[in-house]
């Protein structure tokens, strides 16, 4: 007997992450600032200030006191006695339940989209600093003056970085992990397993594969099973509905689903 | 199609339901006496511990089954008030014309003056309270409302039933309480009555009774059937069903909230670091910062009955 059902559709999932990137952009865009020097305001030198530089503008959100990044640490290349600015922007993420038509699938993941399965897709944008050959030495001889005036510069100051971006898609299903407890219990898991990741339109092929094997871990890792066991709080928390114990209702062919262009569950509830 | 869709079976709403009304602080009320000759009144405290089923209908409005009452304390007033009258006052020793006329009275008394004569007397049915039973049963609907951070889904009364008080099996706490009541009475019955002991006598043969007691019994009307008479009290003459589903409208089951939504929908980061984690900040932070806590605020909220569920749909406001 079901007690409760929730879906979520993925226009409503969609628009969520929208509105979240606009409200809370640091949970989409990392980097390492570059600096930039501070003048008084007599015009005399005062130290550095950092500079939030990325590939893609991030607007202020809208929310009083809200980041726009979240800071990684500092990258740095052996030899050089400097640390480099980056960045790394989650632009777009896109999720398609069955029937497949929201993601343009590449061939390699091999559409159409199949029953009961869901399509991500994610647009990442790298941003590097470049060093330009003529100034390496000359930052060594900065970072020897630096040294002895105190007016050191630990990061490089650049305007922009360079910046590439890709386009990742992957598919995947849910499955529903029981294991038999000692006490006489079942517990349940809803796993995510990603069937397929592609990086469109990267080279070289070992490069995409190594990339390919990361995007794939963190995803069933970390970022799909997230997804999933945000669901079940959401079916819950959307009633205020305290509950002691939830299982997923049996004896239904597909719980989760995915269908009809969302994502549904089905659980027996015993209140608390 | 709607951004989120819940929808819940009649079983967890009855439960939801149920656990909503008992987790209403209980209702005490205070039934005043009132009547003629015998009168009843009542004073109780009961509390909403559980509904039992509900039944969708097409639309938004449900049958609700069985809300069980659990009382926590119930007293029955009792009351007496006899028509008064006077006896005595009559001439014993009549006085003869040559020593002034006139003669020698009896000493008038006015019995049952007071008012009650007798009463209130107060018995009190805790050791019975558990197998009292009530239940409410009636058509309601649901409604949405907006608060200042929630949607709520509450409970509006069509129309309401309270099923006469009963008694569950056989109460063999009764006969004692009742014994109890009737023994007080009569001894209030002898307190009542002044003058001379002949009087107590005089007056119950002008009622036609033999003692205190049969008189207690005949003005109550209680027959051999203690809880049928009980029963009768609580439910006729006091008018309990009445009074409840009054309380039950009032104070308790309209408005109640079954559900609530929060609105907006909170998003909680997970983040808890120093500014010094973040950047790109519209303004400088101080050293400590919180991030601020965020939601997705509702569009719309709608529920209604369908396939013995009650499904509510959301549509997120996200420009």
């Amino acid at each position: 007997m079901v007690d409760l059902f929730a879906s979520v559709h993925e226009n409503g999932l969609n628009g969520a992450i929208r509105f979240m990137r606009s409200r809370a952009p640091f949970l989409f865009n990392y980097a390492s600032p570059t600096v930039k020097p501070k003048l008084s305001d007599s015009g005399v030198f005062a130290g550095y200030e950092e500079e939030w530089l990325a590939c893609e503008e991030v607007p202020f959100s809208p929310i009083a006191g809200m980041p726009r990044f979240r800071r990684l640490p500092p990258m740095t290349l052996p030899g050089m006695p400097i640390q480099l600015p980056y960045s790394v922007q989650i632009t777009n993420v896109t999720i398609d339940f069955h029937p497949g038509n929201r993601i343009d699938l590449p061939p390699e993941v091999q559409p159409p989209l199949a029953d009961q399965a869901f399509a991500i897709e994610v647009g990442v944008a790298f941003g590097f600093a470049c060093i330009p050959q003529e100034t390496a030495v000359e930052l060594i001889q900065q970072s020897y003056y630096a040294k002895l005036t105190g007016h050191a510069s630990q990061v490089l100051q650049v305007k922009h970085l360079q910046c590439s971006k890709l386009r990742v898609v992957a598919v995947g299903h849910l499955t529903t992990i029981r294991t038999d407890l000692p006490d006489g219990t079942v517990k349940e898991e809803v796993r995510v397993v990603a069937d397929d990741v592609e990086i469109v339109d990267i080279r070289p092929v070992g490069l995409e594969n190594a990339l390919e094997c990361y995007i794939r871990a963190m995803l069933a890792g970390w970022i799909l099973p997230n997804l999933v066991l945000a669901l079940e709080p959401i079916a819950l928390n959307v009633l205020n509905i305290t509950s002691l114990e939830r299982k997923l209702s049996p004896g239904l062919p597909h719980n989760p689903a995915i269908a009809q262009d969302a994502l549904s569950v089905w659980l027996d509830v015993k209140l608390g | 199609m709607p951004d989120i869709t819940a929808a819940v079976s009649e079983d967890l709403f009855a439960r939801l339901l149920g656990k909503a009304m008992s987790a209403r602080p209980p209702i005490v009320f205070s039934k005043p006496s009132a009547g003629n000759v015998v009168w009843f009144g009542a004073e109780g405290k009961f509390r909403f511990v559980g509904c039992d089923g509900v039944d969708f209908e097409d639309g938004n409005t449900f049958l609700l089954s069985e809300l069980d009452l659990g009382w926590e304390q119930l007293k029955l007033s009792i009351g007496l008030d006899l028509p008064s009258f006077q006896i005595g006052g009559f001439c014993v020793i009549p006085i003869p014309k040559i020593l002034g006329g006139g003669c020698v009275r009896m000493k008038r008394y006015t019995v049952f003056a007071a008012a009650p004569d007798i009463g209130p007397l107060t018995i009190d049915l805790s050791p019975i309270l558990s197998h009292i039973v009530s239940e409410i049963s009636g058509r309601c609907s649901i409604a949405i409302r907006k608060t200042a951070d929630k949607r709520e889904i509450y409970v509006t009364v069509h129309a309401l039933d309270v099923d006469l008080i009963d008694l569950e099996g056989t109460v063999a706490q009764l006969n004692p309480i009742m014994q109890g009541l009737v023994a007080l009475a009569a001894a209030r019955v002898v307190n009542a009555i002044p003058g001379p002991g002949w009087l107590l006598d005089f007056v119950l043969g002008k009622l036609g009774l033999p003692t205190p007691t049969s008189l207690v019994l005949d003005l109550l009307d209680i027959g051999d059937d203690l809880q049928e008479w009980l029963m009768d009290v609580l439910n006729v003459s006091i008018g309990l069903p009445d009074l409840i589903e009054q309380l039950a409208i009032n104070a308790v089951l309209d408005g109640t909230p079954v559900a609530s939504i929060d609105d907006p929908y909170m998003v909680d980061s997970g983040e808890s670091l120093t500014a010094a984690d973040y950047g790109g900040f519209a303004a400088t932070p101080p050293a400590s910062v919180t991030i601020p806590e965020f939601g997705i605020p509702l569009k719309t909220v709608s529920a209604e009955f369908s396939d013995d569920f009650m499904q509510v749909v959301v549509d997120l406001d996200m420009p």
